[in-house]
């Protein structure tokens, strides 16, 4: 297994696709804060609400509700289908490998992968905030940090267990196409059909007022699934973190991630390696 | 007897296919065992069986007189259908990867690809390789590890006739020098017979015949045949005359076509003529037969 991880580190280290996801990432972020900046201006011109660092990081931060996760998924992908496309993958299990060990080390390499991904927004964020928007005038809010790194920690479970069912789906479909346009499907219709639902069940409720209807729309988009869905996920652990609910993420993401390795793992084993 | 590989009844069906029927395959240390079949015949996933990546239908199979076969197979370099290497890495950062998941030391890489003739290669990307040099990297990986046992499928597929020399140089000297058993399956029946030790023919998933290579020679011996108006006479001149000039004389009989049959190919047929003619035999016809090696297999390849 530690041999494993050494060539598929060495592996993910010499893709060129893995460094310019970073890098896009990275830009994302930083021109991300500057059109907050400019926002700002804007809106200090027009109101007194002003954006600040302190308030744009925690939205930007969640990783599966914002713009660079394609560049995971794009990277995920690619790293798991391209031993299925050069044929490689045969090298490696008939000298002897575990197929549930050579299913780990790729999942392990692939959450380290999108990790640093994330660290790369995540750090650029910090630099291009605090360029752009300086720090807050009277400093962090008390517990700022303590919500902030709290928050964080589920939004990387959740994106973890996001990384093992893109990585599940990689094994499922074992073509770089299919698979990077199957995972886009789930990342962007999904969500889109569980707020057409919530649309629908919110406009049928009879007893609500038009007004109530919006209001509450507006208040959770994507109804309770937003809870039990991944891709939605992200977005309930602010809320859940001020409900002191913060244990149903950790532990739907928990879910993903043991569902997406038993399941991955299993096809794996059963399925001919071409 | 010790064996590198052995299969027992391993079957291996696709829907209603047998792709591999009843396998009986018994391959001893030591050996090359030219693997024999049409594109088709069920070669390749015999190999695919053994080596772990597809599961048999039915049957099993055994490496090393039934070590474990995770721990077997780590002794046990491949190369299966066309080679499997990451296109965008260097022959070098291709041989690191397996090197690094072997743990074997990365110095010897160097030798490695020195043997397979791509040690002039430098930086240039897998992906920019003629299908030769994929050849030669994908045998330079099956080689990492110093394994036992050689798994090759089609291993001089595109490769050119001085590569093919090499590729068959290099395999004699594992076999010779090395004491590793080779498996290789290959179309190109006139190369394995210069390189295998025994042979196994496949035919529609079934392993039709086992031999070695002194059992092949025999039975792919030629015969000479000679018509003439008096084959009895013929027969005993011909006798006389080859008890003449060989200490071992050819077996000689008539067949049902009334024609002398000589057990051996005859280099000297101008002789025989001219003793016949003396004699006032006259030949009607004098010819070679007998199947060399390729025919042999393709009779029996179906």
């Amino acid at each position: 297994m530690q041999n494993l991880l050494k060539s598929d580190f060495y592996k993910l280290f010499r893709m060129k696709s893995f460094y310019v996801c970073c890098i896009i990432s990275a830009a994302i972020a930083a021109i991300a804060m500057f059109i907050s900046s400019q926002l700002n201006q804007m809106m200090e011109d027009i109101s007194n609400s002003v954006m600040t660092i302190e308030n744009v990081l925690p939205t930007m931060l969640s990783p599966a509700s914002t713009d660079y996760f394609i560049l995971i998924i794009i990277g995920v992908c690619l790293f798991i289908t391209i031993e299925y496309n050069a044929g490689t993958l045969k090298n490696i299990a008939a000298r002897g490998f575990k197929r549930e060990y050579i299913f780990l080390s790729k999942l392990i390499v692939c959450i380290v992968e999108a990790l640093i991904i994330t660290l790369c927004f995540a750090v650029s964020c910090v630099i291009f905030g605090l360029i752009f928007l300086g720090t807050p005038a009277g400093g962090f809010g008390d517990g700022y940090f303590a919500e902030l790194f709290t928050t964080y920690g589920v939004d990387i479970l959740i994106l973890i267990g996001y990384v093992s069912l893109i990585a599940m789906i990689a094994y499922l479909i074992r073509t770089n196409g299919g698979t990077i346009a199957i995972t886009l499907c789930v990342h962007y219709l999904i969500p889109i059909i569980i707020n057409m639902f919530n649309v629908l069940t919110i406009m049928n409720d009879a007893s609500d007022s038009d007004l109530e209807k919006v209001v509450s729309y507006n208040n959770n988009q994507y109804g309770q699934i937003a809870y039990y869905w991944i891709g939605t996920l992200g977005g309930t652990v602010s809320e859940s973190y001020h409900n002191g609910t913060i244990y149903i993420p950790i532990l739907v993401a928990l879910a993903y991630i043991a569902v997406s390795i038993i399941i991955g793992m299993s096809v794996f084993k059963k399925r001919d390696i071409k | 007897m010790e064996y590198a590989l052995r299969t027992f009844e391993l079957t291996k069906k696709y829907g209603e296919k047998l792709a591999v029927n009843n396998v009986n395959m018994n391959i001893r240390k030591g050996e090359v065992y030219g693997f024999v079949g049409k594109n088709g015949a069920g070669k390749t996933t015999l190999i695919r069986l053994v080596l772990g990546l597809a599961n048999p239908t039915s049957g099993s199979f055994e490496f090393f007189g039934g070590m474990d076969s995770y721990k077997a197979r780590a002794k046990i370099g491949n190369l299966i259908e066309s080679p499997a290497i990451y296109p965008n890495m260097t022959g070098k950062q291709n041989l690191t990867i397996f090197c690094k998941m072997l743990g074997i030391n990365e110095d010897l890489i160097p030798e490695l690809l020195n043997l397979v003739g791509l040690s002039d290669v430098g930086k240039k990307k897998a992906r920019d390789y003629s299908l030769g040099m994929k050849q030669r990297l994908g045998i330079a990986i099956a080689l990492i590890g110093d394994p036992e046992f050689l798994i090759l499928d089609e291993p001089i597929n595109g490769l050119d006739p001085s590569g093919i020399i090499e590729v068959r140089d290099l395999i004699i000297k594992l076999n010779k020098e090395l004491g590793k058993t080779v498996l290789i399956s290959s179309h190109i029946l006139g190369e394995l017979s210069k390189l295998s030790t025994c042979y196994g023919i496949i035919s529609n998933g079934k392993l039709v015949e086992e031999l070695t290579h002194e059992e092949l020679i025999s039975r792919c011996t030629a015969t000479t045949v000679i018509k003439t108006n008096n084959p009895e006479k013929a027969k005993q001149i011909i006798s006389n005359l080859l008890a003449d000039k060989y200490e071992k004389v050819p077996e000689l009989s008539i067949n049902n076509n009334n024609e002398v049959v000589i057990g051996s190919a005859i280099d000297d047929t101008g002789s025989i003529t001219k003793a016949l003619f003396t004699n006032d035999v006259v030949v009607e016809s004098l010819t070679t037969a007998g199947s060399d090696f390729e025919n042999y297999f393709v009779e029996r390849m179906g």
